[in-house]
């Protein structure tokens, strides 16, 4: 034996003090993550969540308990309209997304030549590379009155007047959609990779044509990874701001927006308040996930 | 007339021939192996078969039909998978049913060839567990029956028992051997292991860079071999180069260095010189050998002891011919020590000659 910290083969059970150590490495390699976690994710969770039982008037924060910022906000219907607005455009965003990234990840897959695959990857990937603030920007120059698509549409005949689509939810969801894909694409992807390509023959062999196996085998095989997919893709949707002030020209109202304003006025209770909300949207919506993804895979 | 038959089919991968222009003819109702080494067209040929694989030249007829034209979805043949590919997200009862729903079978008939089917190889309790929960043994049973429940013309096995160990391989030979006897079909089976293709097969073509070396019986296979490559594959056998010194119809009698001894033909061509293949059984060792036709001094160099059996390197006497010689162990045979100086021999039988184009790649 020359590495005598290795345990030989004659080592079944490893020692109690080598378990330790093991863990004690293991914490070590775990440390940098957690510690960042915690100064960036969690305490700030717990002062967000006490900064929500606060209350606000004059311009100055209460030192004492208080469940006004909640009552506030729950009063108010044009808040439920504001969480309805949010949570449309995330299933929205989240369905389209799925539908044209489920076709793309099939090419993807079905692609025979590496380079091929390796540019398809590279421009589904693309949205990511380049900043929210331009990618929004460049949107708003198709998108507007006078943009490339009216133009455009406007230059073959299709229309007579140009459609009003910067500063709806329309562009909201389009650019949305256009930074998601990716995030979508991919997990779908994978869980294409790891089909057994045996299955297809076998689907074949079996009697069925094209559909049959798509429907009874590749889908149901793929399900996971849509899943993971949109489970990404609605949390983002839900928690996207820059994109969604940017297309929809604040005539758009979402809840991170909402957060975006109170905070500006230094109104951490209400901030905190619609944070809570946000956060318990997206707690619900991915355990309810998760429950359907354990359903897809047994 | 063969239920499957092949008429110079050729397939290419990148201008490299993976099937080069091979014919052959499967009878209905046999149980045929292909047997050969990796990378020898086995898989490939039974691809094509099976419609996965296009025939780039010559055809393909399946129960007397051209089948080139025809996807694998609507060919009378059903292949069972190497790792069986089993729909993992289908209950066992699903994967078996899945073909009978494809042709549209109704309902209460699909229940019960699928009980039948699942009775028949004693997993009718297991119908509604999903396969990941089953071991090789049983998801190999399952994968048989999903093919079979079709009702084929023709069953393709493409080394079904491959990810198996040896024990349970053993049993699961018997079984489905057993399984075709009472079916009656046409079976294709594709394997490397020569004592499978042996053991379960009426006939066998052993294959080799893309071509048959030969087809027959697993006896005419291992006792009349026509190529150097076959008799190497399928057995242990010792090679000599030889000089012809008179050739006769059934016999030659050959020459190798101050060896003389007569051989049967086992090719029919003419020739000066060719080779003599002997298996590791087929010599005798000690006092048995001294009553051979053809005998000789040698001196043990190696001895391997393998449980049943005890295998010999011996040199010959005053040549330069290494032999390997296998006698079954029983206990009570005497066992030669390296370095004896012991008699080795065998019978006229036992030697098969080949011509002189086997001589080249002989080794």
């Amino acid at each position: 034996m020359t590495h005598p910290a290795e345990p030989s083969p004659g080592d079944a059970v490893p020692r109690k003090g080598d378990r330790t150590r093991a863990r004690i490495n293991l914490l070590i390699l775990l440390l940098p993550i957690i510690l960042l976690s915690m100064y960036t994710l969690v305490l700030p969770m717990i002062i967000f969540t006490a900064y929500s039982f606060r209350s606000f008037a004059g311009a100055r924060i209460s030192d004492t308990f208080s469940l006004d910022a909640y009552r506030d906000f729950f009063s108010d219907s044009y808040n439920y309209s504001v969480i309805g607005s949010s949570l449309q455009i995330a299933v929205v965003v989240t369905l389209i997304t799925l539908v044209i990234a489920y076709p793309l990840a099939y090419c993807l897959w079905r692609l025979r030549r590496p380079s091929l695959q390796r540019w398809l990857a590279l421009i589904i990937f693309s949205p990511v590379l380049v900043s929210v603030v331009v990618r929004s920007y460049g949107w708003s120059v198709v998108l507007a009155d006078q943009g490339v698509l009216n133009t455009s549409l406007i230059g073959v005949g299709l229309i007579d007047s140009p459609i009003k689509v910067l500063f709806t939810s329309t562009a909201v969801v389009i650019g949305m959609i256009h930074v998601f894909l990716p995030f979508v694409v991919f997990p779908i992807y994978t869980s294409m990779l790891r089909m057994d390509p045996a299955l297809r023959e076998a689907a074949y062999d079996l009697g069925a044509g094209w559909t049959m196996y798509f429907v009874r085998v590749a889908f149901p095989r793929t399900l996971p990874g849509v899943l993971a997919g949109a489970q990404v893709c609605f949390a983002l949707a839900l928690g996207s701001f820059v994109t969604a002030s940017l297309l929809g020209g604040g005539r758009i109202q979402l809840l991170p927006m909402e957060v975006y304003q109170a905070t500006a006025e230094i109104n951490w209770p209400t901030a905190s308040v619609v944070n809570m909300v946000l956060l318990v949207l997206a707690f619900v919506s991915m355990l309810a996930f998760n429950r359907l993804s354990r359903m897809a895979e047994d | 007339m063969g239920d499957v038959e092949l008429i110079n089919v050729t397939k290419m991968y990148n201008s490299v021939a993976a099937v080069a222009d091979i014919s052959m003819s499967i009878p209905a109702g046999c149980f045929f192996s292909m047997l050969g080494p990796s990378g020898c067209g086995k898989s490939t040929t039974l691809r094509m078969i099976g419609g996965f694989e296009t025939v780039d030249r010559g055809t393909l007829r399946i129960a007397g039909q051209d089948v080139a034209n025809v996807p694998p979805n609507r060919r009378p043949t059903n292949m069972v998978f190497q790792r069986w590919a089993l729909f993992p997200h289908m209950t066992i009862y699903d994967n078996v049913a899945f073909g009978l729903q494809m042709e549209g079978v109704a309902k209460p008939e699909i229940r019960r060839r699928v009980g039948e089917a699942l009775e028949m190889v004693g997993l009718g309790k297991r119908a509604s567990d999903k396969p990941g929960k089953l071991s090789g043994g049983q998801m190999q049973r399952v994968a048989l029956v999903r093919a079979l429940v079709k009702r084929p013309k023709v069953l393709l096995l493409d080394e079904p028992l491959g990810a198996l160990d040896l024990k349970l391989r053993v049993q699961l030979q018997r079984e489905l051997k057993a399984i075709q006897r009472q079916v009656g079909l046409t079976f294709i089976y594709v394997t490397h292991d020569q004592s499978e293709a042996l053991l379960m097969s009426d006939q066998v073509a052993v294959m080799s860079e893309g071509r048959v070396e030969q087809i027959g019986s697993p006896k005419e296979i291992y006792d009349r071999p026509q190529s150097p490559f076959v008799a190497d594959f399928i057995g242990g056998t010792n090679f000599l180069d030889v000089e012809v010194e008179k050739e006769g119809k059934e016999t030659v009698l050959v020459r190798s260095g101050p060896l003389r001894f007569e051989a049967e033909r086992l090719g029919s061509e003419q020739a000066s010189s060719g080779v003599v293949c002997i298996r590791f059984e087929r010599i005798r060792i000690g006092e048995q050998a001294a009553q051979m036709p053809f005998h000789w001094e040698a001196t043990v160099l190696g001895q391997d002891f393998v449980g049943s059996s005890i295998q010999y390197q011996v040199k010959l006497a005053q040549t330069d011919t290494n032999l390997t010689i296998q006698v079954p162990y029983d206990a009570t045979a005497a066992v030669f020590q390296v370095g004896a100086n012991v008699t080795v021999g065998w019978t006229r039988s036992s030697a098969g000659y080949l011509g002189a184009k086997s001589r080249i790649v002989a080794r």
